[in-house]
């Protein structure tokens, strides 16, 4: 459910939410768009929602504020323009609807089905010495396939709190059970009633519900620091409740920090391998002054020990090296802090861990979390089921202010992937794609994207400004990477990551022109574009959706289905091909474009034509502006295939030239010559005119030429060929014979290589 | 107006008096072609005729206009040239030709040298002309009549004319200036078809059918 963040909320969603979302009804046990349980607002924390729209048109999306028995509170309708993010601050609408509630739930409901929004809820504030700051994934009920859903965290201090929203309308029973690494497993069991939000202690015997003060999370350091796991278990229907909790991380002289603790559905956890993506090793880069320390916790929710491996891959200079940092058999339903030796890294962030278990998918939990003690800087890092269902990311980014944001992938497999990012701002869609090798992370800084201005597979660069917008990620299939955006701010030593998925899939492929005609020595070029869409129903897609603004590279092939007809020349993988023709005939370039589940075979039809023939257009007698008194005859032919009546139209630009056997003397003495060199007939057209021109001799003056031919002049530089032989010209003042004939030709009339046919 | 054409027209017809034979040589000319509302037109033949010098037999050069409405026209020859241009299909005759225009002052006169280009040459279309179309049978039988000789003029202006035969399925087509008209044809063994006058404003596609009736 922690990859439900994805806002891609369906109309059907948003119609069931409407009755949930009743301020005096509590709401019924259906579908529901996205949740975030909890949100505080209060002098110490504050709440900020984060909308991201990855349509290409602009979207709304109604955010709503429920206090703690489930009332409405405030709705605003937010509208998001195209590509773009918007940062909603809780305390505003609050304030806008003069509400002193200082915490509750938040719900997000999309106006079209078509939308595809990510949203995700930051707490942050300050406390006496230090910045606080946490992320809460959002929930989407209607994805929940089991009454449990399940959480780790590393290292806290006291008993974590955990806010229980009901979205049923009915009271459950709800069971908790906090797996202790000290003190093992502590059950309790709370009644949540309709609609309502309820804070419980969740690792003190029987629990204890958590009265909404302020410091809410503060007040129980009766447990030293350990790791813990939690699972919440619904009576209701899965779905019913939706789960988040806080613990405390530090209490000392410079006040208390917490830790996020975000709840995920076992049954929706496909793989026994949870990956940490971009984890900040050691002193890193975009986050100066600090050296990180990672921390590593795991609950075995299971019913037999977990042998578990935590693989460690840094992304040097020169190459990836992966390494066994360490092995733990995790006994059942316990929980265990995993020490980590010192470790090699990268400074930016190009580190990543992999925890493979022997579980049962769903029942080792991992938590992560880097800290840099020194400077109270903190990065909580999601794990990512290894084959989540959701091929890509939906973030947010934002550089203003000094703010850096480093889009971190990771290829958790054992073979190369491609990774097509795509980077929003404004009306311009960067896109690139990049190739990463086996169990290699790379940062990809967007303060560096836009200060180096790098450019993207198409040529464009990020402006200086905005300094903010939407990005996305995908892979050519689910399971082959993971990716999250980290942000870092120097000022507040702020860490935000963002880890919203997204479904994207190859839903089509398309081949321009559509027909490609080419003389038999002509070469010409044929391009391949895919279509990818972003899938708003299931994960992984199915090949359909709507198509999205980016062009990603793909996987492509293209073969010609007669070689007798026309050859592929060079490549035969580009997303561009150059297709020489050889001989008259149809045929077709086909190419294969696919990703593991996509495939499609467009295809461009080839023509090859040969010239073989003139068809008269028009023949006639005109009279020449400013020569009155000399015939002038003006033929217009149409290049066609040989085949006499079936000769086809060659409307290419074709190059010809006019031959003779003899030329005569002209005696009206204007110095009548011919064109005798290949020169272009745009549209396949040859206008040929017969005049001696104006002249002072008059009467029946003029010349002969003998045998005129017409010969295509082949591109590839080989000797002409006879297409149509006309016959004899007699072009006198007073008279013009074409091919023996001083009456006009009728429209139809086709000369072949041998005479008139 | 009317003087403008009397005087292009004379300078032309002196220009082709001339006796001497100069070596051909040849240029281009570059420049746009709007319509007359002053955007870009695109697909326009353009071609050039010389003024000075005899022009070349045999096969008509063109350029042909881009989307933008700019082209270039190569192996033009050198010295002064009548730039003229066409589309017949949206009923631009070629003004290369006395019936296709009664302006001629819409085609630019422009000097070419050799080896050079001539840029900046404006060509703006004129008002269209008119499409005659039709069809010539037997008046008996219905049948097509083959051989026919066409001659259409403007009927005030007879020396402004176009000759011509109708297609192998008897039929014809023109497209000249929008001017009164007479149609002529003629058969062997069918008496002599002469139209009335012809009237069609400018981008008007009139069509006749001419039944023949043989000579008995």
């Amino acid at each position: 459910v922690r990859l439900a963040c994805l806002g891609i909320i369906l109309l059907l969603g948003a119609l069931l939410f409407q009755a949930a979302s009743d301020a005096q009804t509590p709401p019924g046990s259906m579908g529901m768009p996205m949740v975030a349980p909890l949100f505080l607002e209060n002098p110490q924390l504050s709440s900020m929602l984060t909308l991201v729209n990855s349509a290409t048109i602009s979207e709304s999306a109604d955010v709503v504020l429920l206090d703690p028995e489930g009332h409405q509170i405030v709705k605003r309708t937010i509208t998001l323009g195209p590509h773009s993010q918007a940062e909603v601050a809780v305390r505003e609408l609050l304030e806008a609807a003069d509400s002193t509630v200082t915490m509750g739930s938040i719900e997000v409901n999309a106006s079209d089905e078509n939308m595809a929004i990510a949203a995700q809820l930051s707490i942050s504030g300050q406390s006496p010495a230090r910045a606080l700051h946490f992320e809460e994934e959002l929930v989407m009920p209607m994805a929940q396939k089991s009454k449990v859903t399940r959480a780790a965290v590393v290292s806290i201090a006291g008993s974590p709190v955990i806010a229980l929203r009901s979205l049923s309308n009915i009271t459950q029973r709800i069971t908790v059970e906090c797996l202790d690494e000290h003190t093992g497993l502590i059950k309790s069991m709370v009644n949540v009633p309709p609609g309502a939000l309820v804070l419980w202690r969740a690792c003190v015997n029987d629990g204890a519900i958590a009265e909404p003060f302020i410091n809410v999370f503060d007040g129980d350091e009766s447990k030293a620091r350990r790791s813990i796991g939690l699972s919440v278990a619904t009576n209701g229907a899965p779905g019913g409740v939706t789960v988040y909790g806080v613990g405390l991380r530090a209490d000392d002289t410079r006040g208390s920090a917490y830790a996020p603790i975000n709840f995920v559905d076992p049954a929706q956890t496909r793989s026994s391998s949870t990956v940490f993506t971009g984890v900040p090793v050691g002193p890193t880069d975009s986050m100066v002054g600090a050296s990180f320390q990672p921390e590593l916790a795991v609950t075995n929710f299971g019913k037999a020990p977990a042998d578990t491996t935590i693989h460690y891959s840094f992304t040097g200079l020169v190459q990836v090296q992966t390494d066994l940092v360490a092995h733990v058999v995790v006994p059942a339903l316990s929980t265990r802090t995993v020490a980590l030796p010192d470790l090699e890294a990268d400074p930016g962030m190009q580190n990543s861990f992999v925890i493979d278990s022997s579980a049962r998918p769903g029942e080792l939990y991992a938590s992560m979390r880097s800290v840099s003690d020194a400077t109270s800087w903190v990065s909580d890092v999601l794990g990512m089921d290894a084959k989540q269902s959701h091929n890509g990311g939906l973030h947010p980014w934002n550089i203003a202010d000094g703010t850096s944001s480093t889009l971190l992938l990771f290829n958790h497999t054992r073979t190369a992937q491609a990774f097509h990012v795509f980077i929003a701002q404004e009306t311009t869609v960067w896109q690139k794609n990049y190739t990463l090798g086996a169990l290699e992370t790379r940062a990809i800084s967007l303060n560096s994207l836009v200060a180096t201005g790098q450019k993207d597979d198409l040529g464009q660069v990020l402006a200086p400004y905005p300094q903010r917008g939407q990005l996305g990620w995908f892979t050519e299939s689910h399971e082959k990477g993971t990716g999250r955006l980290l942000e870092g701010r120097l000022i507040g030593r702020l860490a935000r990551g963002f880890n919203c998925g997204m479904c994207t899939v190859l839903c089509g492929a398309s081949t321009s022109p559509s027909t490609l005609t080419l003389l038999s020595t002509q070469t010409g070029t044929a391009t391949e574009t895919a279509q990818w869409c972003t899938s708003n129903l299931t994960c992984p897609g199915q090949c359909t959706g709507t198509p999205t603004t980016h062009t990603a590279i793909d996987q492509c092939s293209w073969a010609i289905t007669n070689n007798a007809i026309a050859s592929i020349q060079g490549s035969t993988t580009g997303a561009t091909v150059t297709i020489g023709g050889l001989a008259p005939g149809l045929t077709a370039a086909q190419v294969r474009v696919s990703t593991a589940t996509c495939l499609f075979i467009p295809q461009t039809q080839v023509k090859v034509q040969q010239p073989g023939q003139l068809y008269v257009l028009s023949d006639s007698y005109k009279i020449l502006n400013g020569c009155p008194n000399t015939k002038y005859r003006v033929i217009a032919y149409q290049i066609q295939t040989a085949g006499g009546a079936q000769g086809i139209d060659i409307t290419l630009d074709t190059q010809t030239k006019e031959t003779f056997s003899s030329v005569g003397t002209n005696t009206c003495n204007t110095g009548v010559k011919t064109s005798g060199s290949c020169s272009t007939d745009t549209g396949g057209q040859i206008h040929d005119e017969f005049s001696v021109n104006c002249n002072t001799v008059g009467g029946s003056c003029g010349f002969t030429n003998t045998n005129q031919q017409w010969r295509w002049c082949p591109s590839n530089g080989s000797t002409s060929q006879v297409i149509a032989t006309i016959g004899d010209l007699v072009v006198h003042n007073d008279g013009i014979s074409v091919g023996g004939s001083y009456l006009v030709y009728p429209k139809g009339t086709i000369f072949g290589p041998s005479g008139k046919i | 107006m009317t003087l403008l054409c009397v005087l292009l027209i004379g300078f032309v017809s002196l220009a082709c008096a001339q006796q001497e034979i100069e070596p051909l040589e040849f240029g281009s000319v570059a420049g746009e072609v709007v319509d007359q509302n002053g955007k870009p037109a695109k697909g326009v033949q353009i071609s050039a005729l010389p003024m000075e010098k005899t022009h070349v037999m045999g096969k008509v050069i063109y350029a042909v206009s881009g989307p933008d409405g700019k082209f270039v026209l190569s192996q033009v020859q050198s010295g002064l040239n009548m730039i003229c241009f066409a589309k017949e299909t949206e009923l631009y005759p070629d003004t290369r030709f006395s019936a296709s225009t009664d302006d001629l002052s819409l085609n630019p006169i422009v000097k070419v040298k050799r080896d050079e280009t001539t840029t900046g040459v404006i060509i703006q279309l004129g008002r269209k002309g008119v499409k005659i179309i039709g069809k010539i049978v037997d008046k008996r039988t219905g049948l097509i009549v083959q051989k026919t000789g066409l001659l259409l003029y403007w009927s005030d202006e007879p020396s402004k004319s176009v000759e011509t035969t109708a297609a192998l399925d008897g039929t014809f087509e023109f497209v000249v200036a929008p001017k009164p008209l007479r149609l002529e044809v003629s058969a062997p063994g069918y008496k002599h078809w002469v139209s009335p006058v012809i009237l069609a404003g400018p981008g008007e596609t009139k069509e006749l059918r001419v039944n023949l009736e043989p000579v008995t």
